[in-house]
């Protein structure tokens, strides 16, 4: 491999048209920038370490080949995620169902809007987060990408619609549907339903 | 008593409005009448007031996910990448 610490900041434009003539460098420098948040993107739509990292080689691989393709009408990363949640797609088709509906303690909505938690809240958040992380695991992959790359990407609706191949009207639509089913899940927590008195 | 039938029919038509619009709500991508439509709704629906400071919560929460620190895997991604393509894989995958 190449070490890129000494060379000079290269714009993404440039990187992928000397990627697409097959420079192999450039390549590697497009794989460095994107790599870590697509692998990230990955394992938050439910895929394992492994497969996490093969599914985020794939998707390299298959960019390397269509590099040519690549029209530059999105952003370069849209287009690689777009790759990677079709073959993430793919692989969890392949797959059983999740396990178990977590479930947890009611806490109030309160709690999570302070902008400025103490140590106690951060650590209630903290432990919100993963009950969270959990609880997305248990949508069904074509509500878990909505809220994945939106909520926790990040990533603007045109972006999202983008990558899931969507129209805008039928992404926002979707993306609702994926909250309210998280919402319904989480049940007996902060963000759900209230319960029957 | 057709008057407080008219208001029972246009609250539910605004429940069922709102409740679909929630998260274009909270995204902030309904244009000025909608939100207003949306405003007048909450402030006069327990319910739907619940619905979006709940999904406000869970949108923040959810949106600290994303900025917990990722694994860096891109070194060994890429130098499995460069192997793959220096071995001929094939376009299925396979070697």
């Amino acid at each position: 491999m190449t070490d890129l610490s000494d060379r000079p900041v290269v714009d993404e434009a440039t990187l992928v048209r000397r990627a697409a003539e097959g420079e192999m460098a450039a390549f590697e420098e497009l794989v460095m920038r994107h790599a870590d948040r697509l692998y990230a993107a990955l394992r938050r739509f439910g895929l394992d370490d492994g497969e996490a990292q093969e599914v985020a080689q794939e998707t390299f691989i298959r960019a390397w080949r269509g590099l040519d393709r690549f029209e530059g009408r999105s952003q370069f990363f849209t287009w690689l995620y777009r790759i990677g949640f079709n073959e993430a797609h793919r692989l969890l088709g392949r797959r059983r169902p999740a396990g178990t509906v977590v479930s947890i303690e009611e806490r109030t909505v309160e709690d999570l809007a302070d902008d400025a938690p103490g140590p106690a809240t951060r650590a209630e958040q903290s432990e919100l987060r993963v009950a969270l992380s959990e609880a997305l695991g248990e949508l069904p992959s074509a509500l878990r990408a909505p809220v994945v790359l939106r909520d926790v990407e990040g990533l603007s609706t045109e972006e999202a619609a983008s990558v899931l191949e969507l129209g805008e009207a039928a992404f926002k639509s979707r993306l609702h549907r994926g909250r309210m089913a998280l919402r319904a899940l989480i049940g007996q927590g902060p963000w759900g339903p209230p319960k029957p008195s | 008593m057709i008057g407080r039938l008219i208001e029972r029919l246009r609250f539910a038509r605004e429940h069922r409005w709102a409740q679909r619009h929630m998260s274009e709500y909270l995204d902030g991508e309904l244009d000025r009448r909608g939100r207003e439509r949306a405003e007048r709704h909450t402030d006069e629906c327990v319910d739907c007031e619940e619905l979006l400071a709940s999904l406000r919560a869970m949108v923040k929460t959810l949106s600290g996910i994303g900025g917990e620190p990722a694994r860096a895997v891109a070194a060994s991604v890429f130098a499995g990448v460069h192997q793959r393509l220096a071995g001929g894989v094939g376009d299925d995958g396979s070697l």
